[in-house]
């Protein structure tokens, strides 16, 4: 027996004691699966045969989505100053803020004495890393962004996926000193 | 003593007569912010944060300088008070470099923390920021920021007050001001780096903890210092067993706020090199097969043995030390001093402050537990055929012609030469309590995990455990239990 529960939106919820025979054998929760995966069948390949946009999946890797938002919250990014040092200070906000615990920074102190602190390691493991963004919401600095790519993330093994400074700083996604895409909240 | 009766925030309170405003509403747990007050140092009043408001004075008045009077009626979290502190804090935040992200206080600052209670303002100030000196190296142990200082002139009132140096002041006025040594000269001073705990933002950083780890990271274990036989009372600061730096705790009978810079350096930067397992003349052994053997020598030879007791032992582990030498019959039991002044060290050797001539933390520990004990100085080794040495420094003329056993943290001659060696654990590794010079017994917890060391304690309950007796306990606080 499904039953309407008031006040919640229009969803039915099932009952496990009160259940019929005819719930009991998923006959039709099967069929209705089935129709539903038919349908989205049935849409896509008249999607894919009058050349519409989102016919088939994308060929990944080969194929990468050209349409990623703006806002996505993909790769890190450690965001340079102009004569190619990272900006970050080392500060550990993000390692603090970080849920997931993923971000290890051991502090140095820098040559300029108008930085003086700048990281002496920055490592980001993104096999644990949840992409929640919340590095970049507590960053004081702008130092560190997310690209919207998600591209080549995987590893081969667990190591390969720790990225270090020199990792995170190759890739630039920089029009100017101060803009920097990516996201940014 | 005469008491008074007060009424805070509509509280009664009866205080002594003559107490200070500020310390009668923290004793009953009010808490007025304060800049530039501090419980140990002379009070001055400059910084206006503690200002309330006292009823029929005309004013706020500041609380660090007003003391209790009969029939008082006080406020402080009034409207005007709290906009009169927001105000303060502006007026401070108006030079200040908003360095927090690289400031070691950051999350210890007193700045940020009163700014989130009593401000959280943006700042209304568009002309440019007075620029000062970031990086005045005082020593080689404290660095200076004059932008960050907010000139409560704590630091300048403790060189002058308790490290008696008088080495700091501060010069020009206004905006301009900031704190400064004589010219040429260098901030030496035995108890420098506590101008870093008592300084309220991070104007006066420490060197040796700059840029290591931020400090909301760090565990903190409240112990007893090992440094000298006064007995500090300190916090240790660990973060994945590695000790980042140690600061005093408040203790008005000891150490009030104050310890030296010795005593931080002996936990961050032990120098002496560590024993870690243990070990017969020819071969390693594990630790049941080590008990087992050595525990017919401490048997047999009893009578025979010189039986030397360290002096970084705590009063548990001695007090399992005298039931073996009891239940074996030790005639002679020694005390040393596990750690001399030595000259060339650069440390100071007793001054009228807190540093202590015994070096050791728990010597009057060691006398109090063995009362018939003899100093090692009087230790000729010919009535002896074996010696139990436990901790370090045993400098006795042909000692390693006994027969050995060594029970230590560190490694020196007599280790080098034992026939049964131990490795022990020093004091930041283990539970236990103190006697300090005074005499007052101070109980503290382990900080740190020692590196697959047993402690001296099991050692020698397990001894006592194979001779077939009880031990007093089986853990610390058993044994604390049973004395």
């Amino acid at each position: 027996m499904s039953q309407q529960i008031p006040g919640l939106p229009d969803m039915t919820y099932i009952d496990r004691e009160k259940r019929t025979f005819l719930d009991q054998i998923y006959f039709w929760e099967i069929t209705r699966g089935i129709l539903i995966t038919t349908k989205h069948f049935f849409r896509n390949m008249a999607k894919w045969l009058t050349f519409r946009k989102g016919g088939v999946v994308i060929l990944y890797p080969e194929e990468m989505r050209p349409d990623y938002s703006q806002n996505n919250r993909g790769r890190h990014i450690l965001v340079q100053r102009s004569d190619g040092s990272p900006r970050c200070v080392a500060c550990k906000m993000c390692a603090t803020n970080c849920p997931a615990e993923c971000i290890t920074i051991v502090a140095e102190e820098s040559d300029d004495s108008n930085i003086q602190k700048r990281p002496k390691v920055f490592e980001i493991d993104v096999s644990r890393c949840i992409f929640c963004g919340f590095c970049v919401e507590a960053c004081p600095v702008d130092a560190i962004r997310m690209a919207p790519t998600t591209e080549e993330l995987a590893g081969y093994n667990r190591f390969r996926m720790i990225y270090d400074k020199k990792t995170l700083m190759t890739w630039k996604p920089t029009v100017n000193d101060d803009v920097v895409h990516g996201y940014n909240p | 003593m005469e008491e008074v009766k007060i009424t805070v925030d509509g509280k009664e309170l009866t205080v002594a007569k003559g107490t200070l405003l500020i310390d009668a509403c923290e004793a009953n747990g009010i808490y007025i912010p304060r800049f530039c007050y501090h419980k140990h140092l002379t009070k001055s009043g400059n910084c206006r944060m503690c200002l309330v408001k006292i009823e029929k004075t005309p004013k706020p008045q500041p609380s660090c300088m007003t003391p209790v009077a009969d029939g008082m009626i006080v406020h402080t979290r009034t409207p005007e008070i709290d906009a009169m502190r927001k105000a303060m804090l502006e007026f401070v935040l108006i030079n200040h470099p908003l360095d927090c992200p690289i400031c070691d206080k950051a999350g210890e600052c007193m700045l940020q923390d009163q700014y989130m209670e009593f401000s959280g303002d943006k700042s209304r100030f568009n002309e440019t920021k007075v620029a000062k000196e970031k990086l005045y190296h005082f020593s080689d142990r404290i660095l200076y920021d004059a932008e960050r200082c907010i000139t409560c002139s704590r630091c300048v009132r403790f060189t002058s007050e308790v490290s008696k140096t008088n080495k700091l002041g501060l010069v020009l006025r206004g905006d301009s001001s900031y704190v400064s040594l004589a010219p040429g000269d260098t901030f030496d001073d035995p108890y420098s780096d506590c101008v870093t705990d008592i300084c309220p933002v991070g104007a006066l950083t420490s060197k040796q903890f700059r840029f290591k780890e931020r400090v909301w990271n760090l565990h903190k274990t409240p112990s007893i210092c090992a440094g000298c036989s006064r007995g500090c009372n300190i916090s240790i600061e660990t973060k994945d067993n590695q000790v980042y730096r140690v600061r005093p705790i408040e203790n008005e009978h000891v150490n009030k706020s104050w310890m030296c810079n010795f005593g931080r350096d002996y936990y961050v930067h032990p120098t002496a090199e560590r024993l870690t397992s243990q070990r017969s003349k020819k071969n390693d052994l594990d630790y049941n097969t080590f008990i087992k053997e050595v525990t017919p020598i401490f048997k047999e030879n009893g009578a025979k043995m010189a039986f030397i007791v360290s002096s970084h032992a705590t009063n548990e582990e001695l007090a399992l030390a005298k039931q073996l030498a009891d239940v074996i019959g030790v005639k002679d039991i020694f005390t040393k001093s596990d750690r001399e002044w030595k000259e060339d060290s650069g440390e100071v050797k007793e001054d009228d402050i807190l540093i202590t001539a015994d070096k050791t933390p728990n010597l009057a520990g060691v006398k109090k537990t063995f009362t018939k004990a003899k100093d090692i100085s009087t230790l000729t080794v010919s009535p002896f055929t074996h010696a139990f040495v436990w901790g370090v420094n045993a400098s006795v003329k042909d000692l390693t012609k006994l027969k050995l056993i060594v029970l230590s943290t560190e490694r020196d001659v007599v280790s080098d030469k034992a026939d049964y060696l131990i490795a022990g654990q020093t004091p930041a590794e283990k539970h236990g309590s103190f006697t300090n010079i005074d005499g007052l017994v101070q109980p503290f917890r382990r900080a740190i995990r020692g590196e697959q060391n047993t402690s001296d304690l099991q050692f020698f309950v397990d001894v006592l455990k194979t001779l077939g007796e009880t031990p007093l306990g089986r853990t610390v606080d058993e044994v604390r239990a049973a004395l």
